[in-house]
This record gives C-alpha cells, structure tokens and sequence, in this order.
C-alpha cells in the first residue's frame, strides 16, 4: 500500500472513502486499520479526511413536500392519456 | 469521527430497497416502482437541484419532469450502472435546459455556468445545521469560500452525494481527469484551513 498520501490521494480513493465511512468489505478495512495505526501522522490526515467529508452542505428541508410532490407525479401517472407537466404558479 | 453529519448518501444502503430491482419493475410498468425510487431520491435531487437554482417551483418541477420522462420512455432505457448518479445526471441536463429558457442573454452556457452553486452555496447557511466547534465551523467557512464553483460542486458531488469520479464525469460532463483535478485542487486550497491539532 502507498505510503506517502497527500489529503487529496486519500480523497480520490474510493476504497479509502468506503473505509472512511465504515462500508469497506473486510479485507479492505483491514488494510486501511493497519496503515492508519502505523504513524501518528497517518491518523492526523485521516482526521482532516473526515472533516472534508463531512463538510456540511446544507439540506434544503425537502423531506416536507416530498409526499405532495409524489401524489403531483402519481396524479399524471394515472391519467393514461396525456403525460403531460402539469405547470405550477411559479414553476 | 471528528464530525457527524447525516448525510442522504445514507439512503441507498437502508431500508434494503434496491434501486436496480426497482428499475426493472419500473421498465416493466410497475407503478409502484416509480413512486419508491420517487420517494428514495427525492431529496437528493431536490437538494442538489437547490444548489444550482434556489428555486423552490422550478427544482420540483426539474423532478417531476425527470421522473415523467423516465416513465414515458422507461423501455427504451437500459438499466444504468448506478440508479442514482442516472438520475442526478438526467436531472442536471433538465435543469440547465430550463435555465437556459429563463434567461435568455448571449453567452447564456458560460453565465449560467459561473452562476452554479453561487448564491445558495452561501457557507453560512451551509453551516446552519452543522453542530461542531466555532473554530471549525470558521475555517470550514473560509475553505469553502476559497472554491471555485466547479470544486465546490464536484466536491458536493463526491461527498455530500456520495458519487464516484467515474458518476461525476458523467454528471458534469467532463472527463475523469477533470474531476479528479477539480477535487484534489479543492482539497489542496481547503487544506491549509483544516489542521488538526493533536
């Protein structure tokens, strides 16, 4: 395995990613556990690797209208005829 | 972990839905398959449809848009390698193409290019719903400040949507390369901002 990660190696690497969010298969997991372990260093990059992750996109609270807006698309579903987008005010 | 952050990349992986079974009872006519994977990435879409045009009626109807062409031509789609980065790559083109409707200026591909993740990516509405030390929060801030919107969105993309380099490409368009620069140079400017200190 790489020794010298930069933050960004680490970043791009999708296997260091799967680890990073507990999802890595076994074997994976294990290899990632032994480099992290080597060096403090090592622990360091992955803690800065967990901020980038983490790095908080605010969710725009769609959760509230995600039941109004499937019955919109069921709506159209169900008129076989015409599949057609039905506008809104704004829209 | 430093940070928890619920993050919807979360969603693909609970509930034991899969996104393929329900894309091939989609093609075979199953309504219900529609409404789940609806219900599944909504929002998803929904937050990153927000991201490039705060817009509350134009990114819904960006979805049900999205969804009512995936319906109508549901047979002659073939099963996409990931269900979520087809969607949010179909769903980026229907935006841009309503974008484009709306603002009818010269040069209109390059503004609306340089308006992505503009306004709504403003950090300190991004830092509403983060719970973390004031000192993180603050360089967190100031890193993202110093993206460009191209990094900003690409690292969206990797981390908040939880896309591979190979899916990004895909979405915006660009090469491999392209996404794997944008990211390494946004994590290279961030980099000075995020030190930890033990």
């Amino acid at each position: 395995m790489e020794q010298n990660y930069t933050l960004a190696d680490l970043l791009n690497d999708e296997s260091f990613l799967r680890w990073l969010e507990d999802k890595a298969p076994r074997r994976q997991s294990i290899k990632w556990n032994r480099w992290v372990a080597r060096s403090p260093e090592r622990r360091k990059l992955v803690a800065r690797a967990q901020i980038v992750v983490s790095m908080p996109f605010k969710d725009w609270g769609s959760e509230s209208d995600k039941q109004q807006q499937l019955e919109r698309l069921m709506n159209v579903l169900n008129k076989t005829g015409n599949l057609k987008l039905i506008k809104t005010d704004d829209g | 972990m430093l940070v928890n952050v619920t993050k919807p990349r979360e969603w693909d992986d609970t509930h034991d839905i899969d996104p393929d079974k329900l894309w091939s009872e989609l093609q075979m006519g199953n309504k219900e398959a529609i409404s789940k994977l609806f219900c599944l990435y909504y929002s998803n879409l929904y937050n990153y449809g927000y991201n490039i045009i705060p817009r509350r009626e134009l990114v819904r109807d960006c979805i049900q848009e999205l969804f009512l062409t995936l319906w109508n031509k549901r047979e002659g789609i073939n099963q996409p390698h990931s269900v979520k980065a087809y969607l949010i790559s179909s769903f980026r083109r229907i935006i841009l193409r309503k974008l484009k409707r709306y603002r009818n200026r010269k040069k209109r591909n390059q503004v609306y290019t340089e308006n992505f993740f503009e306004e709504p990516f403003n950090v300190e509405e991004l830092m509403v719903h983060f719970e973390t030390e004031r000192e993180l929060k603050r360089k967190l801030k100031e890193a993202l400040n110093s993206l460009s919107k191209r990094q900003k969105e690409s690292i969206y993309l990797k981390f908040y949507q939880g896309l591979t380099t190979d899916e990004i490409s895909h979405v915006m368009e660009v090469n491999k390369q392209s996404v794997y620069n944008h990211v390494s140079e946004a994590i290279s400017n961030m980099q000075n901002y995020i030190q930890v200190n033990r």
